[in-house]
């Protein structure tokens, strides 16, 4: 199949059942919120080294966020419900609370389970914090030097996807890079759904194994373009000088699809030689999601 | 489809008709609900000996008439709607735990009292103790929300603890006093001892006031916290204006003869930015 | 024939003093030994009215008591029974029974000021002792904007001499403190001195709890020197009798003076020991409190319209009396007990007195019935102020006993006897 000259891979990106939530951070000048976003979404790139994967999904302009404030909505993923819960807890208390002037409330209104993040953040008042509770929401209002920082008890959580991703290889290391920057300019502000690596883009894709007894995984040699002649075997076409992966997280399956679906159409109008993607033989994720029909022509888009 | 009763013949001394509640005049018919008993003085009447009863209860209630000296409407009710097109009598929504009652005229002293839930509006004056403990209580208000539109009386929230207040207009002396939780906005001017005996809980209002030595002051800031209630009270139809929502506050904290962690928060500025 | 009785039990005002010496002659009481001129001017010579009346003519106790239940059973609408002065406690008893037979709404001789320190009380607690406690204990008295000489002559030498059993002899086993409130002031001789406007009295009582709970306070008051003073005494003294009147000031004193007061004797229990006591009037007015609560659960302001006991301090009688809310009354005791703007009340609707000098009764009546006093005709049990039940005797025959007249009257509304629906 060809998408504006690129080939699209018949295969499938392998993505993970996870458990999401949604922040929502607002600042008295949008600058102040995206320092604290940026904090709270630094070192969250891979659920194996980082504990969770995290990034911000959107700017929110003052009437969209509950004190009428810029704001930032930040997702962040987790292997499981309280792992989430502890991540909140920790980024929100190091990297927001932190942070001046802000507020931090709960992005997912409707989720049916809930994670308990301000309830244990108001112990940092030491007895001197203030509880209020308005049309049964919760929040904790805790003293700090430059006012108060006030903070939802509770922030629900759902079931969400992590994994999704897209595989761009490219003729040179330039020419795939401005592919995956196409991509990703196209794929930043999808409803539902975040880039966690850095700039969006993972250029050390792994393979789940390594020679080494201490390693879990290790280089993915099959797409390392110095390694086609010595790799155990290599899945580098001819022509393909460079490869380089975005990996999606999203609330659920619709909004990974979405993003995917951007990124393809966007890496193949900036001239990507072929987009593929990453799985591990179907046995290891919870979702396959198929390349191909991602690539039907943009009428389908929403 | 409501169930309507009209005041056709007013009491002549107060009528306990706590039985006007969505929940005990549920399955009734109208026929039904009009030989319902009422306490009128020291006798028992009908209920259908001042309504005219019609229609029929699917949730809602609709009272028309003066109704002043109609006490306890929607005492202990926790469901339904009661509208009342008219004034009504003291103790309206006592103890109620969930529902909404809605007041187009006045309403008497003892607006809510001991409420753990539920809303009850009031769109003209109240009298005294609104939301408050009753005599020999210490707890008053354990949830829900109280909004008067006009002025209130004294004691407004005595032993609250927990729960919402708004009043529109003024109150009287007393309010917030022996707070135990919960908050009080004030639009209009407070009166004398606010806050008197208060333990924890916030009061705030949009006037300077007088506050108790045994207060004392803290900072001028922007509270947060004022930027979700004060909205929440606007879209409730309170004239809460942005520039209060945004503006900077003074904060006290007492009382100190008590646990000391109450705050008043009085309006010191609004925000001038939100005013264009 | 001149007898004479040992242990009277005085109700002239609330220390009841039960050391008072009675001579009898000539079916007059001729001596009250250590009773002071309060208690010699309540007893008097134990001569009280005997008649009965019914719409002005005298009348049969029967044929009164009939009147009196066809009339209150007759009333369309609510009734009031007024718990009066000088009864003992069986005849209170009695009369509260009348009023649940009835569906009634009650009111007491309990005034406005003790019934704020009623409420105070059951919202915040109380730290009280009985008056042997401060006798003997009492080593600080701080008599607060009371000086009790004038309506409660012999409180200060029978409670707070300078002996007491655990107290050192003389001024050094007890020292007062005296301060006074605008004209209500404390007594003469004092230790100490303080005074302070009217309206400054809750606030220099928060001020003072403020220093004993160790909390910093805004900018000084002018009394703020004096009070830190008063502080330093109270937390070095071993045990601190608070006194204030409980029942009437000169002045327009706020009512939550009194729930202060409480929670300064609160807090003064922690760092050392400390009780507050009422002053009280006479009359067994306390035991009207005792009465109600054993009977209904509440002391005053007991409503039984609904049937069951129902608490209503918020409406007092006379609101209801204005509001023409009230169809008929009974007052049980001496009517002079009774407050004028519910006396002004009384004469519009009909009322029945049943009690000592009914007949005397400054309002209108339409059914009068003379009984002896508590404690000169009528033995029983009457209430001292700090709630000790002491008995009471009689020392003369009297007209007819109120506690049989207003049990007779109660056999007459028994149900089946009775109009009122239920």
């Amino acid at each position: 199949m060809q998408l504006n000259g690129t080939a699209i891979v018949d295969t499938f990106a392998e993505a993970f059942a996870m458990w999401g939530a949604r922040v929502v951070i607002t600042a008295e000048t949008a600058e102040w919120a995206r320092a604290a976003a940026q904090s709270m979404t630094g070192f969250a790139t891979s659920i194996i080294g980082c504990k969770c994967e995290a990034g911000i999904e959107a700017e929110l302009p003052p009437a969209e966020t509950p004190d009428g404030r810029p704001g930032i909505s930040v997702l962040l993923f987790s292997t499981s419900a309280e792992g989430v819960g502890k991540r909140l807890v920790e980024r929100v208390g190091q990297c927001v609370m932190t942070c001046p002037t802000t507020a931090c409330y709960n992005g997912l209104d409707a989720a049916a389970e809930t994670v308990v993040v301000g309830g244990q953040l108001r112990y940092f008042g030491d007895k001197h914090q203030i509880s209020k509770l308005l049309a049964g929401r919760r929040l904790w209002r805790v003293p700090v030097m430059d006012g108060e920082f006030l903070v939802d008890e509770r922030f629900g959580i759902q079931p969400a996807v992590g994994g999704g991703n897209i595989l761009i290889l490219g003729r040179d290391q330039a020419a795939t890079l401005r592919a995956a920057e196409a991509a990703v300019a196209a794929m930043r502000g999808t409803p539902g759904a975040i880039l966690p690596f850095p700039g969006g883009v993972v250029r050390s894709g792994s393979k789940p194994k390594s020679r080494y007894s201490f390693l879990f995984a290790s280089t993915n040699d099959a797409y390392c373009p110095t390694l086609r002649p010595v790799a155990a075997a290599t899945d580098l076409p001819e022509g393909i000088g460079a490869v380089l992966e975005i990996v999606i997280d999203g609330l659920d399956l619709a909004a990974v699809e979405q993003s995917m679906r951007r990124g393809i159409h966007a890496a193949a109008a900036a001239g990507a030689v072929q987009i593929s993607a990453g799985n591990y033989g179907g046995g290891l994720g919870q979702y396959q999601i198929a390349l191909r029909p991602l690539a039907e022509p943009v009428g389908a888009e929403v | 489809m409501s169930l309507d009763l009209t005041l056709h013949t007013a009491p002549a001394v107060p009528l306990e008709a706590d039985i006007l509640t969505p929940g005990r005049l549920a399955g009734l018919s109208a026929l039904e609900t009009a030989k319902l008993t009422v306490v009128h003085g020291n006798q028992s009447a009908e209920l259908g000996e001042f309504f005219r009863v019609s229609g029929a209860l699917d949730g809602e209630i609709h009272l028309t008439g003066d109704l002043a000296r109609v006490k306890l409407i929607g005492a202990g009710m926790s469901e339904g709607r009661i509208v009342v097109h008219g004034s009504a009598g003291m103790h309206l929504g006592a103890g109620m735990s969930g529902g909404e009652i809605l007041v187009e005229g006045d309403a008497g002293d003892w607006v809510g009292p001991e409420m753990t839930g539920g809303r009850i509006v009031v769109h003209g004056n109240a009298g005294h103790m609104v939301g408050a403990a009753y005599r020999g209580s210490r707890v008053g208000l354990q949830g829900g929300e109280i909004v008067i539109f006009g002025n209130a009386g004294n004691e407004i929230g005595s032993g609250m603890r927990r729960g919402l207040i708004a009043i529109g207009g003024d109150s009287g002396d007393f309010t917030g006093v022996n707070l135990l939780a919960g908050t009080i906005v004030v639009l209009g001017q407070l009166g004398w001892r606010t806050g008197a005996g208060m333990r924890r809980g916030t009061i705030v209002s949009m006037h300077a006031a007088e506050v108790l030595p045994t207060f004392s002051f803290a900072c001028i800031y922007r509270p947060i916290f004022l930027r979700l209630y004060l909205p929440y009270l606007k879209r409730l139809g309170l004239p809460v204006t942005d520039a209060q929502a945004r503006g900077s506050y003074q904060r006290w904290c007492g009382d100190a003869i008590e646990l000391n962690r109450g705050e008043i928060l009085l309006l010191e500025s609004g925000d001038a930015a939100a005013a264009n | 024939m001149s007898s004479s009785f040992q242990h009277v039990t005085c109700l002239g005002c609330g220390c009841a003093c039960d050391d008072i010496a009675v001579t009898v002659e000539d079916e007059r009481i001729v001596r009250a030994e250590h009773a002071c001129p309060l208690g010699v001017a309540w007893f008097g010579d134990g001569r009280v009215p005997g008649e009965i009346r019914v719409d002005g003519h005298p009348s049969g106790l029967e044929e009164a008591l009939d009147g009196a239940a066809d009339l209150l059973r007759a009333a369309r609408g609510r009734l009031l029974v007024f718990l009066g002065a000088d009864l003992t406690c069986s005849a209170q008893r009695a009369a509260v029974g009348i009023a649940d037979r009835l569906r009634a709404v009650t009111e007491s001789v309990v005034s406005e000021n003790a019934s704020a320190g009623i409420l105070a009380a059951q919202r915040r607690g109380r730290a009280g002792c009985t008056l042997g406690e401060i006798r003997n204990r009492a080593d600080l008295v701080l008599f607060w904007g009371t000086d009790p000489d004038e309506q409660y002559p012999r409180f200060r030498s029978r409670f707070t001499p300078l002996s007491g059993l655990h107290l050192r002899r003389g001024h050094a086993g007890r020292s007062i403190v005296s301060v006074a409130i605008g004209t209500d002031t404390g007594p003469a001789e004092a230790d100490l001195h303080l005074t302070l406007a009217p309206q400054e009295e809750v606030a220099a009582l928060a001020e003072l709890r403020a220093r004993l709970l160790g909390r910093s306070l805004g900018d000084p008051a002018p009394w703020s020197p004096e009070l830190a003073g008063l502080a330093d005494r109270l937390l070095r003294a071993k045990y601190v009798a608070l006194i204030h009147d409980g029942e009437r000031s000169d002045q327009q004193r706020p009512p939550e003076r009194i729930e202060a007061l409480i929670a300064l004797a609160q807090a003064l229990n922690g760092p050392t020991r400390a009780a507050l006591t009422s002053l009280r009037g006479g009359g067994n007015r306390s035991g009207v409190e005792a009465v109600l609560t054993w009977q209904t659960g509440f002391p005053f302001a007991v409503d039984f319209s609904r049937g069951a006991p129902r608490y209503q301090p918020d409406r007092r009688a006379a609101d209801r009396l204005d509001a023409g809310a009230l169809a008929a009354a009974l007052v049980v005791g001496a009517p002079t007990s009774v407050p004028e703007t519910l006396q002004r009340g009384l004469a519009r609707i009909p009322t029945v007195v049943v009690g000592p000098r009914a007949s005397e009764a400054p309002f209108p009546a339409r059914v009068i019935i003379d009984t002896g006093v508590a404690g000169i005709h009528e033995p029983g049990v009457g209430y001292r102020m700090d709630d000790v039940p002491l008995p009471l005797q009689g020392v003369l025959p009297g007209p007819r006993p109120a506690t049989e007249t207003l049990i007779q009257l109660l056999g007459r509304l028994a149900p089946g006897r009775t109009e009122v629906r239920p």
